[in-house]
């Protein structure tokens, strides 16, 4: 500083508040550029981001906010349901919706792999808030996701809950296990990331999107004593969540004039024959199919309507199986 | 990380990785407590108590870093008793046994399994402490050392944290002098400078690094999948040039990384790079290429192997071979260093062969040309513009060998069959050439601009600059959302 006076004769006091000033301007340029870059990004993101052809492993509640409000117009016909119809094992562009939509279906898929009659139901609560009404509501309705012993049982999704807790009854909410909820202050730091970045509110989509979803594991052989346990033959009724919230959902379309279709989902019973060819699980099949029917769903009964070479194991298909499903709904949509 | 044979349990992965957020707030936390104090006594114990304690975070038990510690105290004991008595055998027993010692703990295959250690235990670094700790030994034989070595100083000199990972390799006398005689200043310019060296450092690692490596892999794939020999030929290019391009922007990144992180410590790291794939020649490039390494290896193999081979064989006109073979053995080792497999035994091989040969022309074209007409003749534009992508495509080639398999390396030569092989060697070194004179002729202009932008408008450009790359950064790791961005040297 001695040096830079003797050879400016500025004062030291003048170049320290130039320095300073300069500091103070230098870390007004970083803020302003990092707000451009991140609006940039917003909408970039907004506009360009894809409609992808199914929900990602991870959805965040931005994506899925996303997808529900490009509904809004369209008069899609919405398909909620598991794995089976998200298409495990498969690309995005082999399920049943996707080859429907290739044939000029305006349709979406919101199935997701852990989907069960509560998340359904919350969709719908979803759609409904976000002025969405579509056509027609196609629900998968897998037996298994109605045993208490389910990994999925009475669950919702993380992004679902996130949006859908606040319009769900509080003695609805109390039959669910939700996702616990993280820290307030890692919450209220993801809520005010997400609201300024859509990036960071989509970043798991993202992810995904860029780099697939984590392959599964090749199949072994199957025998069905490994699925043993999948099917809770207890006789079905209102005490269970699933069928509760079924119930909801089909009384929720009935109430809107919403037309529902619902298909029983495809099981493997060469491979499950031990365990499900007897009385209780073909009656817990017709307590759902009448449930249903009797709220005004057309009901597709396909729990034995794909023969065992167009499953991977006990119930998701193969390409050939997915064709077959798409096929059979797709008489029963409205045209 | 741990000894190759064992893979840890996802619950022993550390707490701290190189580059990543948690490494610089673990270095910013040293840097204040280091500067609580003026005295040289607490800056050593503040930087002793952080180097352990990031070595600790490789560890979750004491045995898995009980064969690291044994391999510090051989170096230790070793250094010590040669600081005092002098004894040649000892010498090379005990050199011969730290060098061995290493080979051991890091699994090479010469060795047989049933020798190794059947428990995983911490490796990280030992790459690199194997130099600092042959380093000490050396140096302490030859009274090289400033002052003699203090357990505390061997410990924080051996386990500097901010280049325990992966380098650079500084030599004792330079840590001691940054560390306590004369750390380096921290002014305002200083703080800016090491911030950006940070930034770009690990936009480098997080940014570009996986962008590159996905293109490497798309062309592996692209290779199997391409059907016309242009296409093949393409795949092949990119399969060759991706790697080595990646290679350097993941290495110097993380080098920009802890020398600008060590900066905040007011410790000087050397550097590790200066652009390489400018060089036009192999020599050259060693001269550009991981510096403390190849500055390494010719002080302590290269030179006094030299110097016996020129006593044992003193006639002028041998001596120019002798550089020849020296350069072979040492570069050789070089390659060798780099994994235990049979493929970097090949890869030492091809790298000795780079050098020597280098070397092996220079003498021969001085011979013919005379010294004149020959540095003429590299000063000549096209000359020097070929020598480039001669080198930069031997180097890809060697690289081959660095990530490859021997299986891989198979499918690809039948893939792209004899025609395919010559046009993508040929596209190769012709489009290397011509990219790398273009970033050459760059270079040198901004070397040689005109006098810089008044320092206002510069300062707020930098800012600018650097906060744009901040947020890349930030958004790329936020989309990955994953463990910190590896580095391929990490594995060394």
């Amino acid at each position: 500083m001695t040096t830079e006076q003797s050879a400016s004769g500025r004062p030291s006091a003048q170049i320290g508040s130039r320095r300073v000033s300069a500091a103070f301007a230098a870390a007004a340029v970083a803020v302003i550029v990092a707000i451009v870059m991140i609006a940039i990004q917003n909408v970039l993101i907004e506009r360009y981001f894809p409609h992808l052809a199914r929900l990602t492993t991870d959805f965040s509640p931005a994506y899925l906010e996303r997808e529900i409000a490009s509904m809004k117009n369209a008069q899609a016909i919405v398909f909620l349901g598991d794995s089976v119809l998200w298409g495990y094992r498969l690309p995005a562009d082999q399920n049943a919706v996707s080859l429907l939509a290739a044939r000029g279906c305006v349709c979406r898929n919101l199935s997701f792999k852990s989907g069960n009659p509560p998340n359904a139901y919350a969709l719908e609560r979803l759609m409904l808030a976000a002025d969405v009404r579509p056509r027609a509501v196609v629900i998968e309705v897998n037996q298994s996701v109605f045993n208490q012993a389910d990994m999925e049982y009475a669950t919702l999704h993380p992004a679902i809950a996130a949006l859908a807790a606040p319009l769900l009854a509080p003695s609805d909410l109390g039959l669910l296990t939700l996702p616990p909820a993280p820290a307030p202050f890692v919450q209220r730091t993801n809520h005010a990331l997400s609201s300024v970045s859509e990036l960071y509110a989509m970043r798991a989509d993202i992810r995904e999107t860029l780099y697939g979803d984590v392959q599964p594991a090749p199949l072994p052989h199957l025998t069905g004593d490994m699925f043993e346990g999948t099917y809770d033959l207890a006789p079905l009724g209102r005490s269970n969540v699933g069928v509760h919230f079924l119930e909801k959902a089909a009384d929720l379309m009935r109430d809107r004039r919403i037309e529902l279709v619902a298909f029983m989902t495809p099981t493997n019973h060469a491979l499950m024959h031990e365990y499900i060819d007897n009385r209780q699980y073909r009656r817990n099949e017709l307590y759902l199919v009448r449930l249903l029917a009797s709220r005004g769903a057309h009901v597709l009964d396909l729990d034995h309507a794909f023969p065992a070479g167009e499953f991977y194991d006990n119930a998701h298909l193969t390409p050939a199986g997915q064709r077959r499903l798409a096929m059979l709904i797709a008489s029963s949509l409205p045209h | 990380m741990y000894a190759p044979h064992e893979r840890p349990p996802p619950s022993a992965e550390p707490l701290v990785n190189v580059p990543s957020y948690e490494f610089l707030a673990f270095a910013a936390v040293v840097a204040i407590l280091a500067s609580l104090s003026a005295r040289p006594g607490w800056r050593r114990a503040i930087m002793l108590t952080a180097n352990v304690g990031f070595l600790l975070t490789f560890s979750h038990t004491a045995a898995q870093l009980a064969p690291l510690v044994g391999f510090l105290a051989l170096g230790y004991g070793s250094a010590k008793f040669f600081e005092r008595y002098k004894n040649r055998a000892l010498f090379a027993v005990l050199v011969v046994v730290i060098v061995l010692a290493f080979c051991w703990l890091k699994h090479y295959t010469f060795i047989p399994d049933s020798a190794f250690l059947s428990f995983p235990y911490v490796t990280i670094g030992l790459s690199y402490v194997f130099f600092r700790v042959l380093h000490l030994v050396i140096d302490a034989y030859q009274d090289a050392l400033p002052e003699p070595i203090s357990l505390a100083g061997y410990v924080s000199y051996t386990l500097n944290f901010t280049c325990l990972v992966s380098g650079p390799i500084q030599l004792f006398a330079d840590y001691r002098r940054t560390e306590s005689v004369q750390p380096a200043s921290l002014s305002l310019t200083d703080v800016g400078a090491a911030l950006d060296r940070i930034v770009v450092g690990y936009f480098k690692v997080a940014v570009l690094s996986p962008v590159l490596w996905t293109a490497h892999a798309y062309s592996v794939s692209g290779l199997s999948d391409a059907s016309d020999l242009i296409g093949r030929v393409l795949c092949g290019v990119f399969v060759l040039t991706v790697y080595p391009v990646y290679l350097y922007i993941n290495f110097s990144g993380y080098t920009d990384f802890v020398i600008g992180t060590a900066r905040f410590l007011r410790l000087e790291l050397p550097e590790n790079f200066n652009h390489p794939f400018v060089s036009e020649g192999f020599i050259e490039f060693w001269g550009r290429w991981h510096m403390t390494l190849s500055n390494w290896w010719k002080t302590y193999v290269y030179g006094p192997l030299f110097m016996a081979l020129i006593r044992r064989f003193p006639s002028p006109h041998v001596q120019p071979l002798l550089g020849v073979v020296v350069y072979f053995v040492t570069f050789f080792f070089v390659g060798v260093w780099h994994g235990q497999t049979s493929m970097f035994l090949f890869l030492g091989v091809l790298l000795g062969l780079g050098v020597s040969v280098n070397k092996l022309y220079q003498i021969e074209m001085t011979q013919r040309l005379g010294r004149a007409r020959y540095r003429s003749l590299c000063r000549d534009r096209w000359y020097s513009t070929l020598s480039r992508g001669v080198t930069f495509s031997y180097f890809a080639f060697a690289s081959l060998w660095f990530w490859s398999t021997w299986s891989q390396l198979g499918s690809f030569i039948i893939r792209l069959g004899p025609l395919g092989l010559a046009g993508t060697v040929a596209v190769t070194v012709a489009c290397s050439a011509l990219a790398l004179a273009a970033f050459k002729v760059t270079l040198d202009w901004y070397a040689n601009k005109p006098a810089p932008l008044a320092p206002a408008p510069s300062l707020y450009m930098r800012t600018a600059w650097y906060a744009a790359i901040v947020v890349l950064v930030l958004s790329v790791t936020v989309v990955l959302s994953a463990p910190a961005p590896t580095i391929v040297y990490k594995a060394f």
